[in-house]
C-alpha cells in the first residue's frame, strides 16, 4: 500500500476565514431586493408554456398548433418536428448502446415519459399561454410502459430504437480477489435485493430562463438559474449547431439547485429556438407540478445477489453486487453516475475485496440528473445496509461491528482498494461523539416512553464520506473518447481605480454564500475588511473569468472555486505588493498589507499607501503600452514600472501626468498642472511625428541613451517628485529634506520612504528644517546618479 | 347570456401607497404584485399553496397571494417584504435573520418574514411551538428551518 505524506493541519492565522461574519446577501434577500431570473422583465417579451405529454410511453401521431395560434395574443409555437430539423440531438457521453440514444430539446415522434415536453407555445402573458397550449391537439397511441429496472434488462419493449436496447452502459469494477475473500470467510451473508428510491432535491424555486437571441450576432443571452453554465453550453451550443461563444448565461440570485438545475438544457434549447424563431425574448418559469414529474429525479438504483465475507470475528472481507442503476427515459448527464460512485467505493469500511457489476438501464420515467450526493449517496446507503444486516444476522451490535470495520485512524492516511486516498479522519470517535449528541444510552428507555404513547422510536445510523468537488477525469473509465479531464474553476479580482476590491466567480452561487465567502479569503489576502471585496452577483458567461466546468455542484466551489479565488487574490497581491514597494523605495518583502494600507513593516505609520493610491498606480501601469515596457519574468506585475532605458522615458513621464490628473488634490492652484505627459504620449503613437523624427529631441548614437531629452526640465528628475508629490500629497507623508531625489537618498541608507514629501510641513522652500524621522542622512544634495540607476531600485530584490 | 367581464379596476392600498389599477379578473394577486407593481420580493415556489413563498399581509393578515386573485383585495392594505423595512432600516426580524443565518438563497425568506411578522403583530413572546406552528405553511429547502425558528423566537425574547 502506497501512501502520502501529509503534512499536520495547518492552524488558521487569525483573519476573516474560519470567524462566522455576517452574510453579505442578507441584506438584499431579506429585503425582497434579491433579482431571481423570474424577476428578469424585458421589453415585448412572450412567456412560454410546454405541453406535456400525459403518456409515459407513446407514439407521437399528429399535432395541431393551429387553433393555439389563431387566440389573439399567442406569438408563435415550436414542435418537435421543428426540433428535429433546426438542432441535432444532444451528444450522449456512453459508449454504445447508450451512445446511440437520439435526445432532442423536445420529444420527436415518440414520448417516452410523462411530462416530457412535446411543444412549447408563447403568448403575451403567462395565462394565455397556458390557455393556447390547452388547444394544442396532440393525438398520441399509446406503448407498452417500462417502469421497472429489471423489466427494462428483458428488452422486450426498447426505448431507443437506435440504441437497440435500454442497456445504456455496463462495466464490472472489480479489487482485489472476492471470491477467495468469500472462499476463505467464517460466513457470508447474502442480501438478495436492496432498492435505492427514485428521489428529487425540489429547490424552491423552479427552473426557468429569459432568453434574448441577437440576430446581428447570432448570439443568446440566457438570464436564466441553471448551475451548472459551464457544461450547459457543451451540450447546447452543437445541439444549436453554433459555438459556445454564442451563448451568454447569467444568473442573478437562484433559489437553490441541489442538481434539479444542471439538465436544463433541453428547455433552453427550445427557448433558444422560441426566440430566433419570433425575433422577441422568451421567458419560461417551470411550474411546481411540472417540476415535481418531469423536472430530473435522482438516480434509482437497484443492489442485487449481495454476498458480503465476515470473519468469526466481525471483520469483513469484501462484498459483491450487481448494482443496476434507473435513469430514467434519457442518458443526459448519465452514465456518469455509473462511475463517480467509485470516489467513495468501500465507504468508511476497510473492505479490501469488492466487486460491483455495475449496469444502468432507461425505463419510462422522468431523466435524472446528478441531485445532491450524486451516486455516491445511493453507494454509501449500500454499505450501510450491508453492515446493518450483516449486524442483524449474525448478531453483532450495530456501533461495534461499524467500529471493528471502520478504517483506522492510525491507518491514515489509507489508500482504498481501487487507489483513492483519506486523507485524515477517526471515523470510531466521530460514531462516538454522534452517539453522545443524542444521548443514545438511553434509547430504550425512550423507546419504551414512546410506546407508551402509541409511538414508535427508530435508531439506526448512517455513516459516510464524501468526496470533495468533483473530477470529470472519471469520465473516460465509460468511455475512453470523451475529453472531459479532471476538473478547474476561475475567479478573478480585480483592483479598482478607487481601490475597490472586486471579485467575479466562475460559479454559480444558489444560497451557498459564496459572496461573504470569497470576500473573506480575499480580505484575509489582501489585508482589509470584507466589508471592501464586492463580489459580483451571480454569473456571467461574458465578463466573469470561467471554465469549462465552471458551476456549483459537487461541492465545487469550497475546494475549487474558492482555491480559484485564493489564486486570483494571491496574484493581486504580489502586484499591490510590488506597486508599493515601488512607490515607498523599500523592497518587496518589507511590504505588508493590512487594514485597506501598503504598509512597510515596522516603518513608520505615515509609510502606508491606501488602496485608492495603489488602485490608480495600478491602473495606470495597465495603460501603459505592453511592448515597450518589459516585464520582470520573476515579478509577477504585468507591467512594471522599471525603465529599461532612456528611451522610454515618455512613458515615464505619461504615466505621472496620468497620476496628477487622477488626483486632484496633487493640483496646486498657484502654478500651472503639469500637462507635459499628454502631448507626448500622442506625439509617440506617431501622429504628430514623421516617421523620421525621433521620438524625443535627443540625437542619434551610441550614447543616445545616456542624452538627456532637450525638451525635459534641466533637472531631470523633477517629473518624478511630482508623481511622488501626488502621492504624499495624498497620504500627508514628510518631505524629505533635499533637493534632489529623495528616494535616492533613501536607498543609499538602506532606507526606504516616500520620495517626496509636502513643501507645506518642511519651510516652505522645499527643504526641511529637521528630520522627523531620523531616517534620512545627508542632507545635502546627493551626487547625480543617473536615471538608470535610480530606477533600478523600483525593480523587486534591488 | 352577457360576455363574462375579463377585465376590472382594484383598488387597493400597496405599502402604504394606493393603486388603481386594471387587471384581468383572473389574475393572482401574486402575479399582479410580481408583474404588474414590480414588487419582486414577493415569490412563487409553487402551484397549489404549498410553499408560502408568496406570503403577504392582507389587512394585517398573512395571507398566500398565489390563493386569492387579484380583484379580491379591493379595497384592502397589502404589504409585502418590500414594505417592513423602512429607509432602509431593517426591522428586528430581518436582523435577527441575518443574525442566525435564517436564510441561504433567500428564496423562501419574504414569505418566511411575512408569516413571522404577522405571528409577533399578535404574540410579541412566541415560544418555539408557536412559532413553529405560525410557519407551517412556509416551506424552505435550504436551511433545515432551525435557524429560522431561532430567529423568530430570539426576536420575541424568548431565545
Amino acid at each position: 500500500m502506497t501512501t502520502t505524506v501529509t503534512e499536520p493541519a495547518k492552524t488558521l492565522e487569525k483573519g476573516f476565514v474560519g470567524q462566522s461574519i455576517p452574510r453579505k446577501e442578507d441584506k438584499r434577500l431579506v429585503q425582497g431586493q434579491g433579482t431571481f431570473f423570474d424577476d428578469v422583465r424585458r421589453h415585448g417579451m412572450g412567456y412560454v408554456h410546454f405541453v406535456r405529454s400525459p403518456y409515459a410511453h407513446a407514439k407521437i401521431v399528429s399535432i395541431d398548433v393551429a387553433k393555439a395560434l389563431e387566440l389573439e395574443g399567442v406569438y408563435g409555437t415550436i414542435t418537435g418536428d421543428e426540433v428535429a430539423i433546426h438542432t441535432d440531438p444532444f451528444f450522449e457521453m456512453s459508449v454504445e448502446p447508450g451512445g446511440n440514444i437520439k435526445d432532442y430539446a423536445l420529444a420527436v415522434g415518440r414520448v417516452r415519459h410523462m411530462g416530457e415536453p412535446v411543444a412549447a407555445v408563447c403568448a403575451a402573458t403567462r395565462e394565455l399561454a397556458r390557455d393556447a397550449a390547452e388547444l394544442i391537439e396532440v393525438v398520441y397511441d399509446e406503448l407498452p410502459v417500462l417502469v421497472e429496472a429489471q423489466e427494462a434488462l428483458k428488452d422486450e419493449v426498447v426505448l431507443h430504437d437506435d440504441a437497440g436496447s435500454n442497456v445504456v452502459w455496463s462495466g464490472v469494477f472489480d479489487w482485489g480477489d472476492i471470491d477467495t475473500a468469500l472462499a476463505g470467510a467464517d460466513h457470508v451473508v447474502k442480501i438478495d435485493k436492496l432498492h435505492f428510491h427514485r428521489f428529487s432535491s425540489t429547490p424552491l424555486e423552479c427552473a426557468g430562463a429569459l432568453v434574448e437571441y441577437d440576430k446581428g450576432t447570432g448570439e443568446w443571452t440566457l438570464t436564466c438559474n441553471h448551475q451548472m453554465p459551464g457544461v450547459g453550453a457543451i451540450w447546447m451550443a452543437p445541439a444549436l449547431r453554433t459555438g459556445i461563444d454564442k451563448l451568454r448565461f447569467v444568473t442573478h440570485d437562484i433559489g437553490g439547485g441541489f442538481g434539479n438545475k444542471i439538465c436544463l438544457h433541453p428547455q433552453y434549447v427550445v427557448l433558444c429556438l422560441m426566440a430566433r424563431k419570433l425575433g422577441r425574448p422568451v421567458q419560461w418559469t417551470e411550474w411546481r407540478t411540472d417540476q415535481h414529474t418531469a423536472n430530473a429525479h435522482g438516480n434509482e438504483r437497484w443492489f442485487l445477489d449481495v454476498e458480503v465475507g465476515v470473519m468469526k470475528d466481525g471483520t469483513m472481507t469484501g462484498f459483491k453486487v450487481k448494482a443496476l442503476d434507473d435513469c430514467g427515459a434519457f442518458p443526459r448527464y448519465e452514465p456518469l453516475g455509473c462511475i463517480i460512485w467509485a470516489q467513495v467505493t468501500p465507504g468508511m469500511y476497510g473492505w479490501r475485496n469488492i466487486r460491483v457489476d455495475f449496469t444502468q438501464v432507461c425505463t419510462n420515467k422522468s431523466p435524472v440528473s446528478p441531485n445532491r450526493g450524486y451516486s455516491r449517496m445511493q453507494h454509501l446507503w449500500l454499505t450501510e445496509r450491508i453492515i446493518d444486516i450483516v449486524a442483524s444476522e449474525l448478531g453483532f451490535d450495530p456501533v461495534e461491528i461499524r467500529k471493528k470495520n471502520y478504517v483506522k485512524a492510525e491507518q491514515m492516511p489509507y489508500e482504498t482498494p481501487n487507489g483513492c486516498v483519506y486523507d485524515s479522519g477517526d471515523y470510531s470517535a466521530a460514531l462516538d461523539i454522534a452517539l453522545e449528541l443524542i444521548d443514545a444510552g438511553s434509547i430504550e428507555e425512550r423507546r419504551k416512553d414512546a410506546q407508551s404513547r402509541g409511538k414508535l422510536l427508530g435508531f439506526g445510523i448512517g455513516s459516510t464520506l464524501d468526496s470533495g468537488t468533483n473530477n470529470f477525469g472519471q469520465s473516460t473509465l465509460l468511455n475512453p473518447e470523451l475529453q472531459f479531464s479532471g476538473n478547474n474553476e476561475a475567479a478573478s479580482v480585480k483592483l479598482d481605480i478607487f481601490g475597490e476590491v472586486v471579485v467575479t466567480l466562475g460559479t454559480v452561487p444558489q444560497g451557498q454564500g459564496h459572496e461573504t465567502t470569497a470576500a473573506q479569503v480575499v480580505a484575509d489576502i489582501l489585508g482589509c475588511s470584507p466589508d471592501q471585496v464586492n463580489v459580483r452577483r451571480g454569473h456571467d458567461t461574458w465578463f466573469n473569468s470561467h471554465a469549462g466546468f465552471s458551476g456549483t455542484y459537487a461541492s465545487q466551489f469550497a475546494f475549487t472555486g474558492l482555491g480559484a479565488v485564493k489564486g486570483a487574490a494571491e496574484l493581486v497581491r504580489d502586484e499591490m505588493i510590488q506597486l508599493a514597494a515601488a512607490v515607498l523605495q523599500a523592497p518587496p518583502e518589507a511590504i505588508e498589507l493590512s487594514e485597506g494600507f501598503a504598509r512597510i513593516k515596522d516603518g513608520p505609520p505615515e509609510a502606508a499607501l491606501p488602496f485608492m493610491a495603489l488602485g490608480v498606480d495600478h491602473q495606470r501601469e495597465q495603460r501603459l503600452p505592453a511592448p515597450r515596457v518589459q516585464p520582470d519574468p520573476e515579478s509577477p506585475l504585468r507591467l512594471s514600472p522599471v525603465l529599461r532605458d532612456g528611451r522610454h522615458g515618455e512613458e515615464d513621464r505619461a504615466a505621472d501626468a496620468h497620476l496628477r490628473d487622477a488626483d486632484p488634490r496633487g493640483r496646486r492652484r498657484d502654478r500651472p498642472r503639469d500637462r507635459r505627459g499628454g502631448p507626448r504620449r500622442l506625439r509617440r503613437g506617431g501622429r504628430l511625428r514623421r516617421p523620421d523624427q525621433p521620438a524625443d529631441r535627443r540625437g542619434p548614437g551610441a550614447r543616445r541613451h545616456c542624452a538627456c531629452d532637450r525638451r525635459r526640465s534641466p533637472r531631470g528628475f523633477r517629473l518624478r517628485r511630482g508623481r511622488h508629490a501626488a502621492h504624499s500629497q495624498l497620504l500627508r507623508l514628510p518631505r524629505a529634506p533635499c533637493d534632489g531625489h529623495a528616494a535616492d537618498q533613501d536607498r543609499r541608507h538602506g532606507v526606504a520612504v516616500t520620495g517626496c514629501a509636502a513643501r507645506r510641513e518642511g519651510d516652505g522652500r522645499g527643504r526641511r528644517r529637521r528630520d522627523p524621522l531620523h531616517l534620512l542622512g545627508d542632507p545635502g544634495r546627493p551626487p547625480s546618479r543617473g536615471r538608470r540607476h535610480r530606477l533600478r531600485q523600483l525593480q523587486p530584490g534591488a | 347570456m352577457a360576455e363574462p367581464v375579463t377585465s376590472r379596476t382594484v383598488s387597493l392600498e400597496v405599502n402604504g401607497e394606493q393603486i388603481e389599477y386594471e387587471v384581468p379578473t383572473r389574475r393572482l394577486l401574486v402575479h399582479f404584485l410580481r408583474d404588474d407593481l414590480g414588487l419582486t420580493g414577493t415569490h412563487i415556489g409553487c402551484d397549489t399553496g404549498n410553499c408560502g413563498a408568496c406570503t403577504v399581509h392582507v389587512n394585517g393578515e398573512a395571507v398566500k397571494s398565489c390563493m386569492m386573485l387579484a380583484v379580491q383585495a379591493e379595497g384592502t392594505k397589502v404589504s409585502t417584504v418590500e414594505g417592513l423595512a423602512s429607509d432602509g432600516e431593517l426591522t428586528a426580524l430581518q436582523q435577527a435573520f441575518n443574525e442566525h443565518h435564517a436564510l441561504q438563497c433567500g428564496y423562501c425568506t419574504p414569505g418566511m418574514l411575512m408569516s413571522a411578522t404577522a405571528l409577533l403583530a399578535r404574540n410579541a413572546h412566541p415560544s418555539e411551538e408557536d412559532v413553529r406552528y405560525a410557519l407551517q405553511g412556509n416551506i424552505c429547502r435550504c436551511t433545515g428551518y432551525v435557524n429560522i425558528v431561532e430567529a423568530v423566537v430570539a426576536v420575541g425574547g424568548n431565545g
